[in-house]
């Protein structure tokens, strides 16, 4: 009798030892669940955000007269910012080309490829869209499940050199 | 006394452990959860700004018309607003969803845009845009 008390105690040791073993395993879980989730939205939030922030913040600094306009470049979505200095045009490309975002800064008149210009991060797809008729430009960028889209009006209009 | 089993005292030092981890695990979750919720909340806001100002400059480029600025968007609008509609991924709808963003001009060539999820009243932004006539 004294033995199977003892057994008995043993084995309710060993359950509760079990049930101890996995609360920690649950909470772990939980905890690399959240941690994860987290993570994922802000990695999301952080490539297509900013790059839609990044490229507003582009345009509203070249809205003036002729500063803007959209088109491709090389087959590549691309919006241009134009800049005079000292007597000689200079262009500012933003484009996405295989899979990321590009920036290029050269002469208007300067031959160049895609692949001169500086990467800015990885993106699936970006889209530049210019509405002549209401002077605004569409941006939609895509990462991965996240789509981000933003209008930026800008009040000079479209450029005319492209 | 020599001969007296370890077990219960083994047992209590278990069951011991296993409140003070119950306790520990609870603030856990509780932290957990609010993570989270910091997390969806700020995500929110993010999306909520960015449409927000979408939506103003899509109104200030339609010269401060609603039913132009309505029409860019591809929806309909009354006099004074117009509405757009969000699901949880913050992708537009035609019908009612999850966000609701409403612009309404209040005179003087201005328009106040609210974004709430589900009660006006508790707005996760509110911008006011004021149309300045080109030239």
């Amino acid at each position: 009798m004294r033995k199977n008390a003892g057994l008995f105690d043993t084995l309710i040791g060993l359950l509760i030892m079990f049930i101890f073993t996995a609360c920690i395993l649950l909470v772990l879980a939980g905890g690399a669940r959240v941690y994860k989730g987290i993570s994922e939205e802000l990695r999301e939030q952080y490539s297509s955000r900013t790059a839609l922030s990044y490229i507003t913040a582009k345009l509203r600094s070249s809205d003036f007269e002729g500063g803007v306009s959209a088109g491709e470049i090389g087959g590549c979505p691309a919006l241009m910012m134009y800049e005079q200095i000292e007597s000689e045009l200079y262009v500012m490309y933003i484009y996405w080309y295989e899979g990321a975002l590009w920036e290029l800064f050269c002469g208007a008149d300067d031959e160049f490829l895609p692949s001169d210009g500086q990467e800015i991060m990885e993106l699936v797809s970006v889209s530049f869209e210019f509405r002549e008729d209401s002077s605004l430009i569409k941006i939609v960028c895509t990462q991965e499940n996240n789509t981000a889209q933003q209008y930026v009006h800008i009040r000079s209009g479209k450029a005319e050199r492209a | 006394m020599k001969g007296k089993s370890r077990t219960p005292l083994f047992l209590i030092e278990t069951v011991v452990m296993l409140l003070l981890f119950s306790a520990f695990a609870a603030i856990c979750l509780r932290l957990f959860a609010a993570a989270r919720q910091t997390s969806r909340k700020s995500s929110e806001l993010s999306h909520a700004v960015s449409w927000a100002q979408s939506a103003a400059d899509c109104w200030k480029s339609a010269d401060a018309d609603v039913s132009l600025a309505a029409a860019i968007l591809g929806i309909s609008a009354d006099a004074e607003s117009f509405s757009l509609y969000f699901d949880k991924d913050w992708r537009q709808t035609a019908g009612a969803g999850e966000f609701t963003l409403i612009l309404r001009e209040d005179g003087d060539n201005g328009a106040q845009i609210v974004v709430f999820k589900a009660d006006p009243s508790e707005p996760i932004f509110t911008l006011r845009a004021k149309a300045v006539a080109n030239g």
